[in-house]
């Protein structure tokens, strides 16, 4: 364990170095929230509610968006994809703890950094916009914990998925796509672009037999107050069960891929 | 030395583009994947205004078939920016910056701009800028559009000068990295704004109309050209978009000038 809180330690230093980099994250959050506002800003003025959700509600939901991003967002596969195709793991496969533990170290260091630059600065954003006239979401003690519960769920199945995906490096050559396709899939599956209650009855029962619905729009319907509190048991049975199943499709996906590494790169 | 003409950079861009396009044919499993990763987002944008359409009427005084319009046209100038100007272009330049690996570039007979930003095309991108004339197809067929030919060509006019005031809109935070080191993120900043083309300009009101029809003037990328077609012909948009388009382009080649006085060799 003192391995894992030393590595933790030194790349919460490595990420306090490029702060810069939060800042634009922020712009870029910032930007796209701005984008998908002015659109239903619009739509809100010919009618009251859309899909079942009223103006404030559909604020709430885009505003709260980049909070559950900072939170569940991993990016992993991109960087240790390019890692396993050159050959560059094999320090890591020597050293005496476990390549996920190590690398779920590095996002946390990361992820640690972007919290505390990126929430304080976001709190005041939200600030401004309750300021604006905005109804912002009220959430009991039971709320906040049930859906900081499921957020550490969502992470947690966001790094599975992600260590699954960075897996996969071992057997192809364009390892940079593997996260588009992911972001994509996310931003459709995942809540991301909309609601998933704007989408066709039939779709939603495929949607939200997916897992991808727990990384932005569960959450999501937590905050803003559109899914009661009992329901959290079932979610979070749902989160562990894709979890399991991410959690064996990576260990099958790295053994496989680990006996074919050879460290040479491809 | 003399200064070179339009002439001559065209021809050199026809040289980057067949050699991109050679190594796109050497690479073909590589291209493929690029093609499908573009498609996947283009099927992403595309989604997005089909479920938003099941649930509203329109958006900005637009309905679903002037949206799809201004889609598919805000498609094809996103996919030719992509293509030509962010992917191999701007979006790298802050590494370049910080490795000093712009040397060799300054010491060429063109402008290191357009050397840096558009020296090697991503042909995949291009290429998923046919489902954009699908969609203005379908609209245009749909809303049984009659337009004349002043229409026609200012429309043409203003997306040339959309396209040239996109490239600007990318390049300009990109060349703020010569201040700010590393800083990788910026040029996705600028491709962010860009990215407001895609919506109706009619979506913004008061102070925010002013700064998308002026200090960024996001409207005149395919918002406005799409309305010259659509909604009629507009002199003063013309004048307004080329003014501006001059405006940018002599903005952004100051903006280098001056930032790439900051430019050490040395990397960082």
């Amino acid at each position: 364990m003192k391995l894992y809180l030393l590595a933790l330690r030194n790349f919460l230093y490595t990420e306090l170095e490029y702060r810069s980099n939060v800042v634009g994250l922020i712009l870029m959050e910032l930007l796209g929230l701005g984008s998908v506002l002015f659109i239903f800003g619009d739509a809100f003025r010919n009618q009251e509610t859309i899909a079942g959700y009223s103006r404030s509600d559909l604020l709430n939901y885009y505003l709260f968006m980049p909070v559950i991003g900072f939170m569940t967002q991993v990016k992993l596969s991109d960087a240790l994809g390019y890692q396993i195709k050159d050959g560059k793991i094999s320090h890591l496969l020597l050293k005496p703890l476990y390549m996920s533990g190590w690398h779920l170290m590095k996002i946390l260091g990361s992820k640690l950094v972007l919290l505390s630059i990126c929430l304080p600065l976001y709190a005041i954003i939200l600030w401004f916009a309750s300021s604006t006239g905005i109804d912002m979401p009220l959430l009991s003690l039971q709320g906040i914990l049930g859906t900081l519960l499921v957020v550490i769920g969502a992470f947690a199945l966001h790094y599975c998925l992600e260590y699954m995906i960075s897996g996969l490096a071992f057997f192809m050559d364009d390892v940079w796509a593997l996260e588009h396709f992911k972001n994509i899939v996310i931003g459709v599956l995942g809540g991301l672009s909309f609601p998933l209650a704007f989408l066709p009855g039939a779709w939603q029962v495929v949607f939200e037999i997916l897992p991808f619905k727990f990384l932005y729009y569960t959450p999501l319907l937590y905050v803003i107050g559109k899914r009661d509190i009992q329901s959290i048991a079932g979610d979070l049975l749902g989160l562990g069960f894709w979890m399991i199943v991410f959690v064996g499709l990576a260990k099958l996906v790295w053994s496989l891929g680990l006996r074919k590494y050879g460290a040479y790169g491809n | 030395m003399e200064p070179m003409g339009i002439r001559k950079y065209l021809a050199i861009f026809r040289i980057y583009t067949k050699v991109s396009l050679m190594m796109a044919m050497e690479y073909r499993s590589s291209f493929f994947v690029e093609l499908a990763v573009e498609l996947g987002y283009t099927a992403w944008f595309v989604f997005f205004y089909l479920v938003l359409f099941d649930n509203i009427s329109a958006i900005g005084g637009w309905t679903k078939y002037e949206v799809l319009f201004l889609a598919g046209l805000s498609l094809v100038i996103m996919e030719l920016l992509v293509g030509f100007v962010f992917v191999w272009g701007t979006r790298i330049l802050p590494e370049k910056i910080k490795d000093g690996d712009i040397d060799y570039v300054l010491l060429k007979p063109i402008h290191p701009l357009f050397s840096l930003t558009m020296g090697r095309p991503y042909l995949s991108a291009l290429i998923t800028t046919i489902p954009g004339f699908v969609m203005m197809y379908i609209a245009w067929r749909e809303l049984q559009l009659l337009v004349s030919v002043q229409q026609i060509m200012g429309s043409i006019f203003l997306s040339i000068c959309g396209l040239i005031i996109g490239y600007c809109l990318l390049a300009i935070p990109a060349l703020l990295t010569f201040v700010f080191e590393n800083a990788q993120l910026l040029p996705r900043v600028g491709f962010s704004i860009v990215d407001y083309a895609t919506r109706p300009h009619t979506i913004f009101a008061g102070v925010w109309k002013f700064v998308v029809m002026t200090f960024v003037p996001i409207a005149f990328i395919a918002s406005v050209p799409s309305e010259i077609l659509l909604k009629g012909m507009s002199i003063h948009m013309l004048i307004q978009g080329s003014v501006i388009c001059c405006l940018f382009v002599y903005l952004t080649v100051w903006l280098w000038n001056t930032m790439a006085r900051r430019y050490s060799s040395a990397g960082s």
